[in-house]
């Protein structure tokens, strides 16, 4: 007979708790996608309804697009206006998911007569998407666990900090859906592996093929299956239901993601697929070798075992090097190495290894980002060990390697946050399953036992802190405890209470009553509060800056807008003539073509690196040497980001050095990077500065007239805390045109060429009054001799 | 003193050509202070590019240590390309007149004396000095320029140095390391022996499910509190100050130390275990 801890109401009918407990789940998870939605829009009521950051605005104007013109225009769009003058060919060069996604919205509410805007549409899309995301997470934890594990999943994804940093409003990103196929692309792969279902192979390739069209990432999906498949077939867990299961996502799936112009025939031909298409092979030869295996003897197939081993893997040896050897399967690309080799970037790709989102990452990004989900989320992992069915091992595998990559890439936390969330709800729920649980395991019959386990359970203080126990006392409890708990866990709960609990003999006190349980839960219940109070403070802190307009505070605590982006743009978009070329570094071009609405010479597409570092070598060389290349480009205006006056600290002086490595990349001879710091080497700008460095372009432009603002008074950068010189820089070939409010943007003015054919230097000395200097009148005879 | 030092006059190209080609395995001549004005000074009608460093512990040179074995192997590179130097068509190009290249090396304890008159005060360095007519002794100082140390791959940022001051072409040969070959075919081949002695064992080891949880245990803490961070940035263990405080932590959100990962892994252990 089982004692219980409290009472439980008993009449009750069984109906009835299930009917109960189904709408009390629905209700949960309502509430869990409103929570979601809510919690992103701090951005939309702190600034407004605007799109976030750099590449969202590109998406922005693609989507504006495909509403526009339909369909099959923006299939075949080519944009002159991006990387003047070559241009770009939009449609096959971009996943088209997003803008898909939000023109079908679009087309569903003009069609119901809600004339909404397309802006809108695409700053909630993210919010929107991530209740879909807390309902598939929902969906994924109750095939490994049970319902109250789902749901705790669903909340935390719901509003954790390193999903919502890459989906509040606004932020319209591939990711901002991409995360929700994910999740929902392996619930349906759990779920037709563990049924062998072919129709959930199927939709779970459907949606794996809508996120191919949608996010660059799904490469690691692509990885993830096949991974579990391999892990499965080598703990000797094939299964016909594997093979359907994974069959039927393979070949549908890669047929569908082909479909893709911008992926094209890459499934069969690049080392990132390669894996799904060999574990494929793989399958399909095993179940062969078992359908054999039912047909021939034992020791025949022994024999034609070890021959075809031998033979096949000879053969796909060879075919593989010849294939990559001719040059069909497509080298190992860059990004695939940084990866795996992570100094390789730092190397040979500065491209990459500018870009802030591909640094490592540090554990306090990891604790800002999941608080105490992260030292939940290795126990979660643990446990799953405990049961070992198919779908645990999935996650398991998911969690090391997510770890992994989300260590080396700060962005590729975004794939590690959905399984921190399940293995933290797995491990949560578990602790409450445990102290809410009403049943108490009976005293153990043995006595050598029980006294064994007083000995150790006399000097534990805190009941859920477990203490080594030796094994056999362990084992004793289990072969006589009949614990409603399994697994280490619940037998060292049962070894330590039913110690206590044989002891005093009570009921509501003790380790097993309901002062204890109620310790535990009040303390799991504290961590929840916390959590929610963490996310809140973090997102509407940190994440919901949509980074075109700044914050500032002014002294008496309000809030303070600093929006120079969107006036210079602005005033670009109206004091300059549409075909006016804007030349910047590649952040700004997707913010400067979405809007100012004028051609940019690159943007953050970076497809073209030589294109990127010819920008990088006008910037950084003398106004002498930039000029013929500004004018060879057919820029019109050069804009910068100065972030000295107001301490802006992501302005382009500190993205300098780049532009330099870029450009130094494929100008070795012409730029080098030495030559921009101090004989110290140290980056200074104040007087110290080297002259390369002081003769740069991105310098005189940066500090042009700046010392004058500050009326003969010591001319000081707040970002890099150098006093610049008095003196400042002087321009020949530019002209200052606009600079917005607080100086974080300027523009310059390109001169044409000089109509009496003179070099502008000399035609602005002369129109300054400054004599020219005498050559020798010599020299000119003696060169015609 | 001045006759005496004209006397000793620079080796000719066919000496230096015996004298690389008697080297052992690296085609680089050491310098050192008994040879180096006889090979420095006086007329050439060769390139020569010499390294400086030091070896010696007590200098603790870490760029030298990683950039000697480059050096070595754009030298050998070089050698294997033109055993015998540059053929005769070459050298008397009416177009663009080539020049031999030979490799020197100099370590800091054995040539002090150079040292000195170089006046370095920080190594390593690579200086080319240029086919000169100059036959005044010590001129070698003031006709050689510098090559610049830059992050990278050194071998090729100096093979591609070396081509813009010589005008030759450099490639690279890297010999493959045998030694660790075969340490890893016997590593490999023991392992094969020990896995079919044992097989048993290494089935349950294989099949273990504390041993596999516990290495996903710690492999997970260890990549969630920043292993990977350190490894890449090379982040020192922990912060020393002049006047003997340690720092273990360090603030800021994208940065920490090495002693943090695994602070932060046993505070986890602690919580997990608190939780489970």
């Amino acid at each position: 007979m089982t004692t219980k801890a409290y009472a439980l109401p008993s009449d009750l009918s069984p109906a009835t708790v299930t009917n109960t407990t189904s709408l009390l789940r629905i209700i949960a998870l309502a509430f869990i996608s409103g929570a979601a939605i809510a919690s992103r829009l701090f951005a939309v009521i702190n600034f407004e309804s605007i799109i976030h950051e750099f590449d969202p605005w590109f998406n922005y104007r693609a989507t504006r697009v495909l509403v526009a013109d339909g369909f099959y225009e923006f299939w075949n769009w080519f944009d002159p206006t991006a990387w003047y003058p070559l241009g770009r060919v939009v449609g096959g060069t971009v996943y088209p998911g997003l803008m898909a996604t939000s023109g079908v919205i679009y087309k569903i509410l003009h069609a119901l007569n809600l004339p909404v805007d397309i802006r809108n549409i695409c700053v909630l899309l993210a919010p929107g998407f991530s209740s879909l995301t807390a309902w598939s997470t929902y969906m994924f934890t109750k095939e490994l666990k049970d319902e109250s594990a789902g749901l705790l999943a669903a909340a935390f994804i719901g509003i954790v900090p390193g999903y919502i940093s890459r989906s509040v409003a606004g932020s319209y990103d591939n990711e901002a859906i991409a995360i929700f196929l994910l999740m929902f692309t392996f619930f349906n792969w759990i779920k037709a592996l563990k049924t062998g279902s072919a129709f959930f192979g199927t939709i779970a390739a459907l949606f794996y093929f809508y996120m191919v069209a949608a996010w660059g990432g799904y490469a690691f999906i692509t990885n993830m299956i096949p991974l579990h498949a391999l892990a499965l077939l080598l703990m000797g867990r094939y299964s016909s239901r594997l093979y359907v299961a994974y069959s039927s996502w393979y070949a549908v799936g890669t047929l569908a993601s082909m479909q893709v112009p911008f992926v094209g025939f890459q499934p069969v031909r690049t080392s990132e697929h390669m894996a799904a298409l060999g574990v494929f092979g793989l399958l399909q030869i095993i179940a062969f070798a078992e359908l054999v295996r039912s047909h021939v003897s034992s020791k025949q197939f022994q024999t034609l075992l070890y021959a075809s081993v031998i033979g096949l893997g000879f053969l796909g040896t060879l075919a593989i090097i010849g294939l990559t050897y001719k040059g069909w399967i497509a080298p190992w690309t860059g990004r695939f190495y940084s990866l795996w080799d992570t100094g390789y970037a730092k190397k040979y790709i500065p491209i990459i290894a500018s870009v802030s989102e591909h640094q490592p990452t540090a554990w306090p990004s990891f604790f800002m980002d999941l608080q105490f989900l992260i030292f939940l989320f290795p126990a979660g992992v643990v446990m799953c060990f405990r049961e070992l069915r198919d779908e645990h091992v999935f996650v398991i595998i998911y969690a090391i390697v997510a770890s992994y990559f989300a260590g080396v890439m700060v962005r590729l936390m975004l794939t590690l946050t959905p399984v921190v969330c399940v293995a933290a709800a797995i491990a949560f729920s578990t602790v409450l399953d445990t102290y809410i649980n009403p049943v108490e395991p009976e005293a153990p019959a043995d006595e050598a036992a029980s006294s064994e386990v007083n000995s150790v359970a006399s000097d534990v203080t805190n009941p859920s802190t477990p203490t080594p126990v030796s094994k056999k006392s362990k084992k004793a409890v289990k072969d006589s405890s009949a614990s409603s708990t399994t697994g280490p866990f619940g037998d060292l709960v049962a070894s330590v209470t039913s110690g206590k609990s044989g002891k005093k003999g009570e009921r509501s006190f003790g380790v097993f009553g309901l002062d204890t349980r109620l310790v535990v839960i009040f303390h799991a219940i504290g961590m929840l509060i916390f959590f929610v109070w963490h996310c809140t403070w973090v997102t509407s802190n940190a994440y919901s800056s949509p980074s075109v307009v700044l914050a500032s505070s002014n002294p008496d605590g309000s809030q303070h807008i600093i929006d120079d982006f969107r006036e210079a743009y602005y005033w670009l978009r109206q004091n300059t003539p549409e075909t006016a070329v804007v030349m910047s570094w590649w952040d700004y071009g997707y913010q400067i073509a979405g809007m100012a609405d004028r051609p940019t010479l690159v943007d953050n597409n970076t497809w073209n690196n030589t294109h990127i570092a010819t920008v990088g070598k006008a910037m950084s060389s003398s106004e002498e040497v930039a000029y013929p290349i500004l004018r060879k480009h057919d820029v019109d205006y050069v804009l910068v980001i100065f972030g000295g006056l107001i301490g802006y600290s992501g302005d382009d002086i500190n993205k300098f050095l780049w532009m330099v490595r870029i450009a130094q990349g494929v100008w070795p001879d012409e730029i080098q990077e030495p030559n921009y710091f101090t004989r110290k080497g140290e980056y200074k700008i104040d007087d110290e500065a080297s002259p390369t460095m002081k003769n740069s372009l991105m310098y005189k432009m940066s500090y042009y007239r700046y010392a004058e603002l500050f009326g003969g008074g010591q001319a000081l950068d707040r970002v890099r805390g150098q006093q610049v010189p008095k003196t400042g820089p002087t321009l020949d070939y530019l002209d200052e045109a606009f600079t917005s409010e607080n100086w974080i943007v300027r523009i310059y003015e390109v001169k044409k060429e000089d109509l009496l054919g003179r070099d502008l230097k000399s035609a602005n000395a002369f129109a300054q009054g400054k004599k020219r200097k005498r050559t020798k009148p010599a020299s000119r005879r003696k060169a015609l001799l | 003193m001045a006759v005496l030092q004209i006397a000793v006059a620079a080796f000719t190209n066919e000496q230096l050509l015996t004298l690389t080609q008697n080297q052992g395995k690296t085609k680089v001549i050491p310098v050192n202070d008994q040879n180096f004005q006889k090979i420095l000074s006086g007329e050439r009608d060769y390139h020569l590019v010499l390294l400086l460093s030091s070896a010696v512990p007590q200098i603790n040179c870490v760029l030298c240590n990683e950039f000697h074995p480059d050096f070595n192997i754009v030298a050998n590179s070089w050698f294997q390309d033109h055993p015998n130097g540059l053929s005769e068509e070459e050298l008397n190009d009416e177009d663009s007149p080539k020049k031999n290249v030979y490799f020197l090396h100099s370590e800091f304890a054995e040539s002090r004396q150079l040292f000195q008159l170089l006046q370095l005060n920080n190594i390593p360095k690579v200086y080319h000095f240029p086919p000169s007519s100059s036959i005044k002794a010590n001129d070698y100082i003031k006709e050689f320029d510098e090559y610049q140390f830059y992050q990278g791959v050194h071998r090729e940022l100096l093979a591609s140095y070396l081509k813009s001051v010589t005008g030759l072409q450099f490639n690279i040969y890297i010999p493959p390391d045998y030694s660790k070959i075969a340490i890893n075919a016997v590593f490999a081949f023991t392992f094969a022996l020990l896995i079919r002695r044992y097989r048993k064992e290494a089935y349950n080891i294989a099949t273990s499910r504390p041993l596999w949880s516990s290495i996903i245990l710690v492999g997970v803490l260890l990549l969630i509190s920043g292993y990977m961070f350190v490894q890449i940035r090379g982040v020192p263990y922990v912060r020393e100050h002049a006047n003997g405080r340690v720092d273990y932590f360090v603030p800021g959100q994208q940065n920490q130390l090495g002693v943090e990962t695994q602070i932060l892994s046993f505070v986890y252990v602690y919580y997990f275990q608190f939780s489970d």
